[in-house]
């Protein structure tokens, strides 16, 4: 038996400890003594040591690397069956080590514990072995100083026992190689004993072993950091320790558990809480190869199956138990649920902390209160916020293959976005309803945290709070919802995020104290939240850009130097990585017809409605705040007249902000861009921003300038402040009553499927046509003043969302719709049936009459044409949405007389050499494939301008030749049979997005860590 | 940091002020309510064009004729023209069943005018028609050549009708003129050849004031059908009924067939076009000569009083000038302008202004209607004539609103009597126009040297009598001129037959030219 003791300078205690093991009455006791921090270069530590065990062996340890690899230390080459490991404060039992024995030896158990009590009260037990669950958080298994009444003193198998005092087979140590050397303290047990366990070994306690601990650490050692490392090592322990398949089970759950405890921590204001949850994945991401390291030596121990390890586990997430039981880990560590109860009530009840509650509580009562219809009954298809399919494997195959299916079809990579959304689906367990109410709504809430995260370093909870309050009550991200503009929202939860990181790059102050990170850390954070929001909402490069400039022209009238270098490489690094992470779309952006649309959008540039003071008020919508809308203005000059220093330069680059970006809107509102640009609510965002921080720095310079000044008109400046304030909430909270911010209650979903009643089908296409602010799709224009768009089925989705560039066959169906206006034909459903387009959808409102407040009358020639084409049936809809189905055969796939569209080289050809009206029409195949039996004098007509179409019959393969130009035509007229078409993605497709899923990783892994990084001192 | 106040407290506002000055631009709301310029004039289509369609809604055939389709094609090129034929046989409650549509696929080869019996067509490939004393039968021409004209002609032994076809359909029709007069009956046929259903609400305007029958009220017509109306069922007995045709959904051409049994002196029959309102409609052949009745008949379909004026322009240089005839038109109501008083005539009892103060008998004129105060009206011109064998024969012409440096004007050459007469007016106020006339026959485009370089001066028409030039024989005219012309052929001095424009040439004469 060997007693391997880890002493870290220990203090007057150490003799006792010693003593105690030098009176055990089980025979043949070693002792080794691991002397780290300043004990191992000490002399006289020996000396301490050999006046109690005489022959104890001293391992010195120069370097000081915490528990686990100190105790691995001291254990290298030891002998004997079992190893006693113990801290340096705890004291045994005389009886301890030969009731653990004995016990190991009856019970076969390879790793037992004792039961652990109170140094000085030995009647309060500290702890009775651990538990833990899935994740593995720690559940204790006894209340913390509860009176030992021997109610815990049966011996029993257990998760973990704790490191402060275990006996361990030898071998099995080895074997498992110890503890892991990375977690240095906090954790290593509960690893240790899992991986016994893993490795098919018993692990008890032995409660009549008595073992009194004095809990000693942070008498020596800073343990601030203890949640931190506790954090980081359970991530650890779930990513190794467990096999393939419970990896895949548990690993989604610990992050969304992860995720909620973030978001939990933020709305309760425990930025630090939250920091701690992120890093330790973050972390954990940026050591994967030791992770798989572990993994591997771990595999060729495992005999029991993780199956039968969880059993031993505690049931569901033990800190959501403990919080529900109002007790947590924290509590513990600081003093148990009723100290840590008084502490937060003494917080609460003082002044900053009160206030603070309080606003929080208040805006998420009415943010949820004006939200509530919306998420109960759902949020409408309107504007830009398209469902989001039937499926995750809709998003995954759309992410994954070649297939472009918006216009006529094309080759090509999928828009990130649909990695995003595929990811995020994932991780919402395919609730993609309850993902889209989600990242719309939440938009909303993460913009306020963004501001809050923005002002932090101003080092004053005040003035996050009111930076935060004012940003929401800026009636932008209300009329963004009400007018359907998912890409304003995504822009305004984005923006502080990236302005914050903007200045933390630049290192102006207060950043430059606070500030962390390196400038490459600060450009691969910056490209990692523009690609990832990006891929969503493009528009955000142009933000990005807007936002660096206009910091830069901030600081100069503010009449100081900004560090344009440090913010320039941030911003342009930020979005040349965003690009970079987001390549193979990019390079596709290249080609076409090589247009701005895909990033601005396919607008149209003639004038607008809004005039300049519905800009300043971001009365853009329903939400008209009146002259409220000028009290924000008005307590955000309150920055400009009383600010100083860093606060005055901080004020004027929020002015900055808001003027620059109510010009730009402004001067698109007169149609004065010759390119489609941005709509007014994502041009605004950073106005929005920029009024937040005006505002903030307003309440910073009432707490740091106003004292400077003479007793004076300036005084009344804050409450006229506070005023405004007050005057501005008024709106907002009038506007929550509606329970929906005014978006409309209808949407052209319902209206839809009831004029189409194939429209779940998506075997055939669908032309849209309208302004594109309210389409609803990523779209080209068709004229200066209207769009159009083409997707598969009759009901928009996000998956149309970001169209790319315009190629030469989509621009055919421009071409026959200019066509049918120049009354070049009247049977435009002739020319569109080949393209597939059963639907011609003209989209006037936002949402049907009288739902919507956005009207967008198309062209009434326009309308007025298709009306009058002879193969075009009006079906009647509502206000707002006109709808036409087309009388000839239209679907992605035909099979046509044969031999008919032989010698068709135009899409115009269509119109002398037109679909046969007795085209069998192919429906979706059930399990995804398209089959049909076909006739013997039947070819196979597949409209689609993408390639590597496969079409067989009865499994021979045919060739197919081109049709109008851009299809394809299949003879299959030679026998007849069941016809399968299909199309296969190229391998190199697939490997080049694997290749960016890694690049991502490593990005990620890297930016993660930046983030991790801690804070650096203040200067 | 040493930052600075001033350069921010005057630049940002500064900026904002200055947007908030230069945000001056009106901000009215745009008017979604924009008219659309509906192409419902007869035009044929322009080289160019991806073919071109004609909606032909007023056929019939009856004992005493048939209808047969007449298309033109005064290009070099043959064209393919696929027709699908509607019949429509009317029934005792006033309305009509439908029949099959058929489809006929024919050629008109270059520089050819070609006739399609439509009630032989109809009757060989519709055996239920077979036998039966009438029916309605409406036409769908698709041209692959756009130039190519479709015009419809009723003939019989003692009957001649000529109805131009529209290119466009639209949601309002007006007829301005129609009777349901004893011994008359008004059959008002409404095509819809769209794959969706359309409903129409059907008003009248007649002495009694606005009418909205309940049995016109949601009509429906069926997709790709045609539908007759027996308008005098339903508003009976009145000298002069003006329609109103509102397409509710859907799309229809809509035209009238009127037939007079000779019992009340009027006999004959007369095919008509509705029409969309314009502020300005010529009539370039003018009244009909001595002998006749004309009247002008403008209904104003809008919500607010039309202030037109009636004038007649004389061809004699030396004449004294006619001073425009004022006439205030209520909302929803017609007035009838009277020249040439004689009997029978369709005249209601009230709402009739006489010309014969004005305008001195026999005396040669052309004719146009302008509304000035933006309120847009339909004028239709009804001739009646006594005739030797017939009775009183009776002759509608809507006039038209466009002019053109190139028309094509039909002719039936197999016709008995004097060849046609061509009139062509030039409405511009100051530029003189110089047309020349060609015809086409057998196969080509022949020019008559004595047609060839005719000056018309401003405001002025010209009167073509085209047996002075040796070309009765021709199937059709062209008439081709430097600056946009109107014109009409007369046939028996009261038989009109408009010109058709074409699209790419015509253009509307300045309201304020005279």
């Amino acid at each position: 038996m060997r007693v391997v003791v880890v002493a870290h300078d220990p203090g007057e205690w150490f003799e006792d400890s010693l003593a105690s093991i030098a009176a055990q009455d089980y025979p043949r006791l070693s002792v080794s003594v691991v002397a780290s921090g300043a004990a191992g270069a000490d002399d006289a530590f020996g000396a301490r040591v050999h006046r109690v065990v005489a022959d104890a062996e001293i391992v010195p340890l120069l370097a000081d690397r915490g528990f686990s690899p100190a105790a691995n230390a001291a254990i290298g080459g030891a002998s004997g069956a079992f190893l006693l490991i113990c801290h340096d404060d705890v004291a045994l039992a005389p009886d301890a080590v030969r009731l653990l024995v004995e016990e190991a030896v009856r019970s076969n158990a390879a790793v037992v514990g004792p039961k652990l009590v109170d140094w000085d009260d030995p009647r309060r037990i500290l702890q009775v072995g651990l538990g833990a669950d899935k994740t593995g958080a720690e559940s204790p298994h006894a209340e913390r100083g509860e009176l030992d009444q021997e109610q815990h003193d049966a011996v029993r198998d257990v998760f973990a026992v704790p490191s402060a005092c275990m006996l361990v087979r030898r071998d099995l140590f080895e074997a498992l190689g110890g503890f892991d050397e990375v977690m240095s303290f906090h954790g290593e047990d509960i690893d240790l004993c899992w991986r016994a366990h893993v490795a098919g070994a018993r692990v008890m306690l032995v409660p009549d072993a008595v073992v009194r601990h004095r809990e000693a650490l942070a008498t020596r050692r800073d343990i601030s950091d203890a949640q931190r490392l506790r954090r980081r090592h359970e991530v650890r322990m779930v990513l190794s320790n467990y096999g393939l398949v419970h990896s895949l089970m548990v690993i989604p759950q610990a992050i969304l558990f992860a995720l909620a405890e973030i978001v939990v921590a933020c709305g309760s204001l425990r930025f630090g809480r939250a920091r701690e949850i992120g890093s330790a994945w973050v972390w954990n991401f940026g050591h994967f190869a030791a992770i798989v390291g572990r993994r591997r030596s771990l595999a060729p121990l495992r005999l029991l199956p993780d199956g039968e390890v969880r059993h031993l586990q505690v049931r569901g997430f033990a800190r959501l138990s403990a919080f529900f039981r109002e007790r947590s880990l924290d509590d513990l560590d600081r003093g148990g649920v009723v100290e840590r109860g008084r502490e937060l009530a003494r917080q609460a009840r003082s002044g900053p902390m009160r206030v603070s509650l309080l606003t929080w509580s208040l805006v998420l009562v009415v943010f949820f209160f004006g939200s509530r219809h919306l998420v109960t009954r759902g949020i409408p298809v309107v504007g830009d916020l398209a469902p989001f399919g039937d499926g995750l494997g809709d998003l995954y195959s759309g992410w994954f293959d070649s297939l472009r299916t918006t216009g006529l079809g094309s080759d090509g990579w999928a828009p990130p976005g649909f990695a995003v959304l595929s990811l995020a689906g994932t991780f919402a367990f395919g609730q993609l309803g309850l993902l889209r109410t989600v990242l719309v709504l939440g938009a909303i809430p993460v913009g306020g945290l963004g501001v809050a995260h923005l002002l932090r370093p101003f080092s004053s909870r005040a003035v996050a709070l009111v930076g935060v309050i004012t940003y929401l009550l800026i009636p932008l991200p209300y009329n963004a919802l009400a007018n359907g503009s998912w890409t304003a929202l995504i822009l305004y939860g984005a923006a502080p995020w990236v302005l914050a990181r903007l200045a933390s790059a630049e290192a102006l102050p207060p950043f430059g104290l606070a500030g962390r990170g390196t400038a490459r850390g600060h450009v691969v954070v910056l490209g990692l939240v523009v690609g990832a929001v990006g891929a969503l909402a493009p528009e955000l490069v142009l933000l990005v850009g807007f936002m660096t400039v206009a910091m830069a022209l901030g600081s100069l009238v503010a009449g100081t130097t900004p560090h344009a270098g440090r913010l320039l490489a941030a911003g342009v690094g930020g979005v040349a990585l965003a690009l970079v992470l987001e390549l193979p779309w990019v390079l596709d952006l290249i080609g076409g017809d090589r247009s701005w649309t895909p990033l601005l959008g396919a607008r149209s540039t003639a004038a607008g409605e809004l005039g300049a003071g519905e800009l300043m008020r971001f009365a853009i919508g329903p939400h008209d705040p009146g002259v409220a809308g000028w009290a924000l203005l008005a307590a955000a000059s309150l920055s400009v007249v009383l600010a100083r220093d860093w606060r005055l330069v901080w004020a004027v680059r929020g002015w900055t902000l808001y003027v620059g970006a109510v010009s730009v809107t402004w001067v698109g509102q007169q149609g004065w861009f010759t390119q489609s640009i941005p709509r007014a609510e994502v041009l605004l965002v950073p106005g929005a921003v920029g009024l937040a921080l005006a505002v903030g720095m307003g309440m910073a310079s009432f707490q740091f300038d106003l004292h400077q000044y003479g007793f004076g008109w300036r005084q009344l400046i804050p409450a006229a402040a506070a005023a405004a304030l007050v005057v501005a909430a008024v709106p907002v909270l009038g506007a929550s009553f509606d329970g929906r911010w005014d978006m409309p209650r209808g949407d052209f979903t319902t209206s839809l499927a009831g004029v189409a009643d194939d429209a779940a089908d998506d075997s055939f296409r669908t032309l849209w046509i309208g302004d594109a602010d309210v389409l609803g799709l990523g779209a080209w224009p068709l004229d200066d003043e209207t769009a159009f768009a083409v997707a598969p089925g009759a009901q928009p989705e996000v998956t149309a969302r970001w169209p790319g560039q315009l190629d030469d066959a989509t621009a055919a169906v421009a071409d026959v719709l200019d066509a049918s206006v120049a009354r070049g034909t009247d049977r435009l459903g002739r020319l569109l049936a080949p393209m597939g387009i059963r639907y011609v959808v003209v989209v006037e409102r936002l949402a049907p009459a009288p739902f919507g407040a956005i009207e967008r009358p198309v062209d009434p020639l326009l309308v007025e044409r298709l009306a009058e084409q002879l193969d075009l049936e009006r079906l009647d809809t509502r206000e707002g949405l006109v709808v036409f189905r087309n009388a000839e055969p239209a679907a992605l796939t035909l099979a046509v007389e044969s031999g008919q569209l032989d010698g068709t080289t135009d899409p115009f050809d269509a119109n002398t050499i037109r679909i046969d009206p007795d085209a069998l029409v192919f429906g979706p195949g059930a399990d995804g494939r398209v089959s049909a039996t076909v006739g013997s004098d039947r070819d196979v007509f597949v409209s689609s301008a993408a390639g590597d179409w496969q079409v067989s019959i009865d499994g021979a393969s045919v060739d197919g030749a081109s049709a109008y130009g851009w299809a394809e035509v299949f003879d299959t007229s030679a026998t007849g049979g069941i016809v399968d078409v299909e199309r296969s993605t190229p391998t190199s497709h697939r490997l080049i997005l694997v290749a960016q899923i890694l690049l991502w990783l490593v990005v990620a892994a890297y930016g993660l860590r930046e983030l991790a990084r801690p804070v650096r001192e203040a200067a | 940091m040493n930052a600075l106040r001033w350069p921010a407290l005057i630049i940002l506002p500064v900026l904002l002020i200055l947007i908030g000055v230069l945000d001056t631009r009106d901000r009215d709301e745009p008017d979604d309510a924009a008219a659309v310029e509906v192409v419902t004039v007869p035009v044929s289509g322009a080289p160019g064009d991806d073919g071109w369609s004609w909606y032909c809604p007023s056929g019939f055939v009856d004992p005493d004729g048939t209808t047969k389709l007449v298309l033109t094609n005064p290009t070099t090129s043959s064209s393919e023209v696929v027709l699908t034929l509607h019949a429509a046989v009317p029934n005792i409650a006033g309305t009509s069943n439908a029949q099959a549509p058929i489809v006929e696929t024919l050629t008109v080869g270059a520089v050819d005018s070609i006739d399609v019996e439509l009630g032989a067509l109809a009757t060989d490939r519709l055996p239920a028609l077979d036998g039966l004393a009438e029916f309605a039968i409406a036409v769908l021409v698709e041209t692959a050549e756009p130039e190519v004209v479709a015009e419809m002609v009723y003939s019989g032994p003692q009957r001649y009708s000529s109805v131009a076809c529209t290119p466009s359909p639209a949601d309002r029709w007006m007829l301005a003129a129609g009777t349901t007069q004893r011994g008359a009956r008004h059959l008002l046929t409404l095509f819809n050849p769209f794959p969706d259903a359309a409903v129409v609400d059907v008003a009248f305007a007649t002495d009694d004031g606005a009418r909205r029958p309940d049995e016109f009220s949601n009509v429906v017509v069926g997709a790709r059908s045609v539908l007759t109306l027996d308008i005098g069922m339903v508003v009976t007995r009145r000298e002069q009924v003006s329609t109103t045709v509102d397409v509710v959904s859907g799309r229809v051409v809509a035209g009238r067939i009127e037939t007079w049994d000779g019992s009340e002196g009027l006999t004959g029959i007369e095919l008509g076009l509705a029409a969309r309102p314009a502020l300005q409609w010529f009539f370039a052949a003018g009244s009909g000569p001595e002998g006749t009745t004309t009247s002008y008949v403008i209904y104003n379909p809008g919500e607010r009083v039309a202030e037109v004026e009636l004038e007649f322009q004389v061809d004699e240089a030396a004449a004294l000038p006619v001073t425009p005839l004022p006439l205030t038109v209520p909302a929803g109501q017609r007035v009838v302008v009277v020249v040439n008083e004689g009997e029978p005539h369709p005249l209601p009892e009230s709402q009739v202004v006489s010309t014969a103060e004005r305008l001195p008998e026999a005396v040669a004129h052309w004719a146009v209607v302008r509304s000035f105060n933006a309120q847009a009206v339909v004028v239709e011109r009804v001739v009646t004539t006594a005739t030797e064998t017939t009775g009183v024969g009776v002759s509608t012409s809507p006039g038209t609103s466009l002019g053109a440096t190139m028309i094509v004007v039909g002719n039936d050459a197999s016709l008995p009597g004097p060849v046609p007469v061509i009139d062509v007016v030039n409405p511009s106020a100051a530029t003189i126009s110089r047309i020349s006339v060609s015809v086409i026959l057998d196969g080509e485009i022949l020019e008559v040297p004595s047609l060839s370089d005719v000056e018309v001066g401003p405001r002025r028409r010209a009167v073509i009598d085209l047996a002075d030039h040796s070309v009765g024989q021709a199937e059709a005219f062209i008439v081709e001129a430097t600056t946009p012309v109107i014109v009409e052929t007369v046939r028996d001095g009261f038989v009109t037959r408009p010109g058709i424009p074409r699209s790419d040439t015509a253009v509307e004469p300045d309201l304020f030219s005279f």
